[in-house]
């Protein structure tokens, strides 16, 4: 029987980042079960539990550092928004929500349901990527025409 | 009295796996009798997590096996229960026997 080839980042990453004192051993049944028949998957999804849970206990300063970080940036954007001549509403707000998504999941701990959790994580991320992208689009295109389109707008009206 | 940590779910679950099997209890083996006596599938990760903390506390001890090219030449560990872990076995079972005992209509268990 031909064997299946493993999945080499998944292992490199546990056998680098996972912290647990038994991590040789785990990567041993993960590579027998996987053998064994299990999807990749499956040894993907056990590699991803066992880095959060090696991490678990770091992981609420984490995402307070992460809402802190993302706080400011929605307070600089929010300036930015009233001194801009071409200001752009969604990208403040959805910094801001993302911001306070994080903080939400930071400070919880382990008071709220974990799926509650994940989820308000998830969303703030996304949300934090979304305003990303949009604030990114907007700078480019600011860029690419030379000078503010709004500015050329309002200059060009009568 | 004595004063004594209560363990958690898992933890109790994965010390009663240890405890059970005839042959040596490692991380693969004790996610599937878990899996089997409870019906819920429990990361191997977990369990590990769960065993060194159990470690931690003295309730059982690790012994390191042979390694095998099935595993890609790393060695399994096996745990064995140390004789405080099998007196907290006992009394948490007793415990749980005891505080469940007339539970019967309650949980909505045939009489």
């Amino acid at each position: 029987m031909m064997r299946r080839e493993l999945p080499i980042v998944a292992t490199w990453l546990l056998m680098h980042f996972g912290s647990s004192a038994y991590a040789e051993s785990l990567a041993g049944d993960l590579i027998e079960q996987f053998h064994q028949g299990r999807s990749r998957w499956w040894y993907w999804r056990q590699v991803a539990i066992a880095l959060v849970l090696s991490r678990a206990d770091v992981m609420p300063i984490v995402f307070r550092c992460a809402a802190a970080v993302t706080a400011v940036l929605g307070l600089i954007l929010i300036t930015d928004r009233f001194s801009s001549p071409c200001p752009s509403t969604v990208t403040p707000a959805l910094i801001t929500l993302a911001a306070l998504g994080l903080g939400v999941v930071g400070m919880s701990g382990r008071r709220a349901a974990s799926l509650a959790r994940a989820l308000v994580g998830t969303v703030a991320l996304v949300m934090l990527g979304a305003g990303t992208l949009s604030w990114a689009s907007t700078t480019r295109s600011e860029r690419c025409a030379g000078t503010c389109m709004c500015t050329q707008a309002r200059a060009v009206a009568p | 009295m004595r004063k004594r940590e209560y363990l958690g779910q898992l933890e109790l679950m994965v010390l009663l796996a240890v405890v059970r099997p005839a042959k040596d209890a490692y991380g693969v083996l004790i996610s599937r009798e878990i899996a089997e006596k409870s019906g819920r599938e429990v990361a191997i990760a977990s369990v590990y997590a769960a065993l060194e903390r159990l470690e931690r506390k003295g309730l059982v001890t690790a012994s390191l096996g042979e390694s095998t090219a099935e595993r890609g030449g790393r060695a399994r560990t096996y745990f064995q229960p140390t004789a405080l872990g099998l007196q907290e076995a006992r009394e948490a079972y007793d415990t749980l026997t005891r505080l469940s005992s007339g539970l019967a209509a309650p949980v909505g268990k045939p009489a």
